[in-house]
């Protein structure tokens, strides 16, 4: 089975493309674009957003958990972990009870929760065994609708971490790892490069002529390579079958955004808010080209030794650049879906750009042994804080980004529904595991709460699940994972 | 102290193993075939195939992507196309075609006059199309790249630019991209033989990593790849190739999972200079014994000599004195080391930050070199981690928690294992004591087929795997996981059944042994 082409884009797209082309220019392959009857009213109004943020390894609950404040809660307070988002209080969920019950019910142990995070699905790497069905962010990037609506069906970004290409969040359907963009100066180039802004009289001044050349003799080697890769689907099994369908979809949404590029300079959106602007703060290739220096299999390693220390030295502006990516591809509506996973699972070391100012004596050093850890242990909640406040801190500068840019009557995160979560609960395993919620989210969530479940162990984050993916138009579902082998039950989180 | 890590974790990993948990196949049944696939090239592949057909080597995979892995191994046939990598792919073809044109008459086989470009570029389809594609083009190929270079044409491309699209619409295409096993089209019935042309590129990027030479093209185009004996003819050659030592390197290095680790430099504070030095030795070593000596993994592991540099040849506490960075050949004898299991490299991989680990070396030896597949734990299990201690070795501090029921299942294949190595700390350094006590590296292997017994330290424990039947199958699935891009019991049964006898000990053995079998040849029609 194919997986659906991308549908046509809107009307008002194709008046730009007949304008800018001219009918006689106006050649087979892109005749199909002329075949929809989408109406402009749906690129007024602002699209929901999702971006999902991971870090690894556990909490210190003393610290993550808000504390009530009257009727209402705070989190402010000495050590708080959540302190950075102090000032988006109103515009959060905190989580607190959830659990990861595909793992604790049949994964493997306290590692690689990534996996199982957006699939709803088991993952035990030590026996060989991934999860079968796709991540949620995958989900939504298939749908017409949605993914289908932008130049990137979606983006998967990562600060640090890449020893294990399967630990990720982001899986297609039948065990498929989806790769993560690493590198700034490469995600800056895949997204931006020769992005040109729309503007408003792009209705009437078309691409050059040179331009629109170079994107047909683009287009007809794509169109070779679509019919080259068909051409291989012989007497093969489904999974062959379906890893030629994957690279099928792949490349067409290549060709789409090229096409897409002829028009208006390679947004998706007939109408990208007011305040798409390509980063100003472009990646240098030569710096960000340190990433691959020590690696001798093109595989970077977190823990090397050379390899963390450019990571040490270079992690915050890491974070700062991915996220300005994220905001301004969001804004342009280049991509409605973002995956941003910070490390891996399990990530071993110690980190230096996140720890209390006068470091515990070891073994507080390293956020894994402190993970592992008795939670009572004297200085072992303080150190675990102050690394996992690093991450809040980044979570709050992407709220920060998305807020600088405005969008309609408001501002992007008014129209972002942004969903972080921790690897692990308050130990290393995979119960209660700290989520929150953030952003405006078309105000489809009552923001400002700190939503309390019963510390059993079973309130499975498919329930989350299904309420993220309800929340976009059109989407309607009832259940997230693999319920083929295994039951989670049905329907979104209760209370949210 | 710091047993915190891996007791907790380790507990939870290796729950409850009840009887042999061995991953060994009925020997005597048949198994299965592997079905017609397409394999993508990986990373290094592909580097490699744009280096042979380009001579570029800009190594432009480098920031594709990693490599999904299975088994450990970079060869991995599941690997899918996604979004990233068809846009990499896109922009990799797009730099080499571009580079490439621009020193058009080393490319070309013509050089046309005004008028005869379309010509030109023809011949440059026909002649180029096939080291590209690896095998001769159809008239569907023909007419699609001659496509390309007419809407090229017509559309404000000059001569250049047409083969600049040409050529980029080779470097992304499938064809380029796979390396088929689909068998002759119109095959029918339940099995399939690999085509010739399907064969040697098989045959080349299981040796070399690299696309098929000339040789090896002009042996399909002749019924030269037709039967076992020239299967293994053509192998033994590449075999010869200079190639081929990179590609053995990428085996063992896999298999014995060299790399860089991670270690607190307030322990080990000298790590980072030994780091460089330990990634030097083993690759020495492998090349050693693969291609000036036997290749047999026997004499990997009790190679009673290495190569070391001045930094190396200290921490080893060897005689006399080197200075540079280069390799000397030393003896081992007399001192507690032996073969690649003793390297620093593999003891430090094998290694927690702050100390030893006979987990992850006993579960080496268990899962790399007795092939068996550890069970997942129980749902549910959950162990406190044991307090640090100051006093306690770390044989003392696992000690404690393979006495608890729920761990010691499994902890008593692994732990008695992994014990024989404590000899060596956390970045591979030798000691006599920890905390003041003596170290005790006795052990025991047990629910082996024939390598069952106690021994002391690592030396014995070595001799006890050389020696086995079971870990010299083990290589043989190892090798075959490999070279086949994937893991399933079923067919690495065929690969045993299918095996003669003695079973040959040697990675040059094991490759001309899979080369020449059906497994290597035939596939099963879906």
């Amino acid at each position: 089975m194919e997986l659906d082409p991308r549908p046509p884009r809107a009307d008002r797209e194709r008046r730009r493309f007949l304008k800018a082309l001219g009918v006689g220019a106006l050649s087979l392959p892109f005749s199909r674009l002329l075949l929809s009857s989408v109406s402009d009213a749906q690129a007024v109004s602002s699209p929901l957003r999702l971006v999902v943020v991971f870090n690894p390894l556990g909490t210190a609950f003393e610290y993550w958990r808000p504390q009530a404040s009257g009727s209402s809660f705070t989190l402010d307070f000495t050590n708080s972990i959540l302190a950075p988002l102090q000032k988006y209080q109103n515009q959060l969920i905190v989580l607190d009870g959830i659990d990861c019950v595909p793992e604790i019910k049949y994964g493997d142990f306290g590692h690689e929760a990534s996996p199982s995070v957006l699939t709803g699905d088991v993952n035990k790497q030590m026996a060989g065994v991934r999860p079968t069905v796709e991540s949620l962010d995958q989900f939504l990037a298939d749908q017409p609708a949605i993914g289908g609506q932008t130049r990137f069906r979606s983006l998967e970004l990562s600060v640090g971490g890449c020893k294990y290409p399967e630990r990720v969040m982001s899986w297609r359907a039948g065990g498929v790892p989806v790769p993560r963009m690493l590198n700034p100066y490469e995600t800056f180039q895949r997204v931006f490069a020769g992005y040109v802004v729309p503007t408003a009289d792009a209705g009437t001044v078309g691409p050059d002529q040179a331009t629109i050349d170079r994107a047909f003799r683009q287009k007809s080697v794509l169109d070779y390579v679509l019919a080259d890769v068909g051409r291989l689907k012989r007497k093969l099994g489904p999974t062959e079958l379906q890893k030629l369908d994957q690279h099928l979809q792949s490349v067409r949404d290549l060709e789409n955004g090229l096409t897409a590029g002829v028009l208006d300079g390679g947004t998706g959106s007939a109408a990208p808010t007011a305040g798409c602007a390509p980063p100003t703060a472009i990646p240098d290739q030569a710096t960000w080209k340190g990433l691959y220096d020590e690696d001798p299999n093109n595989r970077i390693y977190f823990d090397s030794p050379t390899y963390g220390s450019f990571m040490f030295d270079h992690v915050q502006e890491w974070s700062d650049l991915q996220i300005q990516m994220i905001a301004q591809a969001l804004a342009c509506d280049l991509t409605r879906i973002v995956t941003l996973q910070y490390f891996e699972d399990g990530v071993d070391g110690g980190a230096p750009w996140a720890q209390p100012a006068v470091p515990p004596s070891d073994p507080w050093y390293d956020p894994h042994v402190c993970t592992h850890a008795d939670t009572g242990a004297p200085g072992r909640s303080e150190a675990m804080a102050t690394y996992q406040r690093w991450f809040s801190a980044q979570v709050a500068k992407l709220m920060d980004a998305l807020a600088a840019i405005p969008e309609g009557s408001g501002t992007v995160l008014d129209h972002t529904l942004i969903f972080w979560t921790n690897e692990n609960g308050e130990v290393h395993d995979l119960a209660n595991i700290p989520m929150v919620l953030a952003g405006g989210a078309n105000a489809l969530f009552k923001m400002g709460r700190w939503l309390q479940y019963p510390a059993s162990g079973q309130t499975p984050h498919n329930e989350l699940l299904v309420s993220i993916a309800n929340a976009f138009p059109g989407v309607n579902i009832n259940s997230y994972g693999n319920t083929a082998t295994y039951n989670w039950g049905t329907g979104g989180l209760p209370n949210l | 102290m710091r047993g915190t890590r891996y007791g907790w974790a380790a507990c939870l990993l290796l729950g409850a193993c009840t009887g042999r948990i061995s991953g060994s196949t009925p020997s005597g049944q048949p198994g299965a075939l592997l079905s017609t696939r397409v394999r993508l090239l990986n990373n290094v592949e592909y580097d490699n195939t744009v280096a042979a057909l380009l001579g570029d080597a800009s190594g432009p995979a480098r920031t594709f992507p990693a490599s999904d892995p299975q088994s450990g191994f970079s060869n991995n046939a599941t690997q899918t196309v996604t979004d990233l990598n068809a846009s990499a792919y896109d922009g990799a073809a797009q730099a080499l075609a571009q580079t490439a044109v621009q020193n058009l008459s080393a490319l070309l086989p013509c050089s046309p006059p005004p008028g005869q470009e379309a010509a030109c570029a023809g011949q440059f389809i026909a002649t180029f199309g096939p080291r590209a594609f690896r095998r001769p083009l159809t008239a569907d190929d023909i007419a699609g790249l001659q496509g390309v270079y007419d809407v090229a044409r017509s559309h404000g491309g000059d001569f250049t630019t047409g083969i600049e699209m040409v050529l980029y619409a080779m470097l992304s295409s499938a064809s380029f991209l796979y390396v088929p096993e689909l068998g002759l089209e119109g095959a029918s019935g339940s099995e399939v033989e690999l085509g010739p042309y399907e064969k040697a590129s098989a045959l080349s990027y299981f040796l070399l990593g690299a696309p098929p030479d000339d040789t090896l093209i002009a042996a399909a185009a002749n019924k030269g790849l037709d039967t076992p004996d020239q299967l293994e003819a053509q192998s033994r050659r590449l075999l010869g190739d200079p190639r081929a030592h990179a590609q053995a390197l990428r085996f063992f290095t896999e298999w014995f999972e060299i790399g860089p680790s991670t270690k607190d430099a307030t322990v080990y504070p000298d790590y980072r200079t030994l780091s460089p030095s330990f990634l030097k030795e083993t690759p020495a070593l492998i090349d050693d014994v693969v291609f000036n000596g036997d290749g047999r993994l026997q004499s990997l592991l009790e190679a009673s000599y290495t190569f070391v540099d001045g930094t190396l040849n200290a921490f080893y506490g060897l005689a006399g004195s080197l200075s540079g960075s280069g390799l000397t050949r030393v003896s081992l004898a007399g001192t507690p080391r032996i073969g690649i299991l003793t390297h620093g490299s593999w003891l430090s991989l094998h290694g927690d930050a702050t100390m030893s680990s006979p987990i992850k070396r006993g579960v080496f030896v268990r899962r790399r070199l007795l092939c068996e597949f550890l069970p997942p734990p129980p749902p549910g299990l959950n162990v406190t981690p044991p307090q640090k201690s100051e006093v306690k070795t770390t044989r003392q501090l696992f000690d404690a928690h393979v006495s608890n029921p729920s761990c010691s299942g499994c902890h008593s294949l692994i732990d008695p294992v992994g014990n024989g190595f404590e000899a060596f700390d956390g970045e591979g350094g030798y000691r006599n004591t920890e905390n003041g006590q003596p170290i005790d590296a006795s052990g025991e292997l047990t629910q082996t087929l024939d390598a069952n017994g106690s021994f002391n330290g690592a030396a014995e424990l070595v001799h006890r795997l050389a020696q086995s039947r079971e870990v010299g199958e083990c290589f043989a699935r190892m090798l075959f996981r490999f070279g086949s891009a994937q893991t399933s019991v079923s067919t690495e049964q065929e690969l045993l059944y299918e095996a003669p006898t003695p079973l040959p000990d040697s990675y040059q053995g094991l490759a001309v042994m899979y080369v020449r079998s059906k497994l290597f040849r035939r596939r099963v029609l879906p």
